[in-house]
């Protein structure tokens, strides 16, 4: 997919934020949709700003927050502010801006990746630019 | 009541020349009931730290633009980027919202508390093998402590393992501290209708008289106390599916918790069910739909499907 998304430019690339298991995309308008590719199908979490349908929520002051099927809460999304708080998972927060993908303190502007798997990357254990799908992840679609 | 803040629940990856919305709401809610927001100095410097850095980015990047200008001639009016991006404390940004506030400096027994639990691996440190004393962390937790001992209470709003973990609940509990994980949180603290608890109502509210039925004997009007662990599934065509566990005043004055389930779906009349507080109801997105009648497509809900699959070049 090629994708301009927080001021990097992804070309021919499958996933272009991948958020430990969850592909996270900014269409044109900003909005942000989440997909979990953890389990053996794609599972749309979030669509355009707004939780998907079938996956359990709360509304919260700052937007909502997305749960698991046992109600535990797993990350927080603000659609203003267009950033993803882990609660439950062991990740670095992200935020998407006009000019910058923000994970944590490190600050990702204005780049070009080309002919990779995933774009950014974040996992428990850091963060990268450019890399390969990581095994067992279910295919990019919705 | 004193509302202490750590650095954690303040962080943000954006340049604040306002509260972010979370905060406003806290410094809302704390306004209206003549709470102090108490800020550990820690905190304070921590957000100033962050706030520091991504100013340096914003004015290296204005710089830049304003060098790329003048390399290709473009007149521009002269700038001081030092003046024209500047951060603001997080005391003055609460101070601004119109909510009392004070900025708690540790005191030295606060310190020398704080270095025995880091040094003797102490309650509410978790035990670890990787050598970390989180001194931050514990200063925050002396001063929480010793603010909630002198004032008979206080909430600390931090999602930090330390202070919401096991091993300080007790101490809390003895120094009336109460630790919550979030704004909303806090706000439910306060009793203060939540945006999570405000949904369930409103859908609770029609259903209301059927709940004697159900064996629950409640009066005719709401009489909703409290609102936990809601969640809601949305289905097609606008279809909702709620749970949560509510705390109702009863005809009889008493109290009670049950897990209420609701239901409604796009057609026809919508359901509730009250369960023993316990009592495990899931939430199933099948039960959004009707088994009888397959629901109408929703069309709009399509469309914004067919939107993401573009984007994802599908």
């Amino acid at each position: 997919m090629n994708l301009r998304m927080g001021s990097q430019l992804f070309i021919d690339v499958q996933i272009p934020l991948l958020w430990g298991t969850r592909a996270i995309v900014q269409d044109p308008e900003e909005r942000l949709s989440i997909i979990n590719l953890g389990g053996d199908r794609a599972l749309l979490e979030v669509l355009e700003d707004e939780p998907a349908q079938g996956i359990p929520f709360a509304p919260s002051v700052e937007g909502f927050v997305i749960m698991d099927a046992q109600g535990t809460e797993l990350y927080k999304v603000s659609p203003v502010a267009k950033s993803i708080t882990p609660l439950s998972l062991k990740l670095l927060p992200v935020t998407i801006s006009r000019d910058a993908i923000r994970v944590g303190t490190n600050t990702f502007q204005s780049n070009m990746v080309s002919g990779f798997g995933v774009g950014i990357s974040v996992t428990e254990n850091g963060i990268g630019l450019g890399g390969s799908v990581p095994p067992g992840l279910a295919a990019l679609r919705v | 009541m004193k509302v202490h803040l750590n650095s954690d629940v303040a962080y943000s990856q954006r340049l604040q020349s306002e509260l972010p919305r979370h905060l406003s709401a806290l410094a809302k809610a704390c306004q209206e009931r003549d709470f102090e927001i108490n800020l550990p100095l820690t905190t304070v410097l921590e957000f100033e730290r962050q706030q520091l850095a991504i100013v340096q980015g914003e004015r290296e990047a204005l710089t830049s633009a304003g060098a790329t200008l003048d390399k290709y001639r473009i007149p521009h009016e002269d700038f001081n980027v030092n003046e024209l991006i500047r951060t603001r404390s997080l005391d003055d940004l609460f101070r601004n919202a119109g909510v009392k506030v004070q900025v708690i400096s540790p005191t030295i027994e606060d310190f020398n508390d704080a270095h025995r639990r880091a040094s003797l691996h102490l309650s509410p440190q978790v035990p670890n093998d990787k050598g970390e004393d989180e001194m931050r962390d514990l200063v925050i937790w002396a001063i929480s402590l010793r603010v909630a001992k002198l004032h008979g209470g206080a909430v600390l709003l931090s999602r930090d393992k330390i202070h919401t973990g096991e091993l300080g609940r007790v101490e809390a509990e003895a120094a009336k501290l109460s630790v919550v994980p979030s704004v909303d949180d806090a706000l439910r603290l306060f009793k203060i209708e939540t945006p999570d608890a405000k949904l369930f109502i409103e859908l609770l509210t029609p259903l209301w008289k059927e709940l004697p039925a159900q064996g629950l004997a409640v009066p005719a009007e709401v009489s909703v106390v409290d609102v936990r662990n809601a969640r809601f599934v949305r289905g097609p065509s606008g279809a909702l599916f709620a749970l949560a566990t509510i705390h109702v005043r009863l005809e009889s004055g008493a109290e009670k918790a049950v897990v209420v389930q609701l239901r409604t779906p796009p057609e026809g009349p919508s359901e509730v069910h009250v369960f023993e507080a316990g009592e495990i109801a899931s939430v199933e997105a099948s039960a959004l739909t009707s088994a009888a009648a397959p629901p109408a497509p929703d069309r709009a809900y399509e469309e914004r499907l067919e939107r993401l699959r573009k984007v994802l070049g599908e």
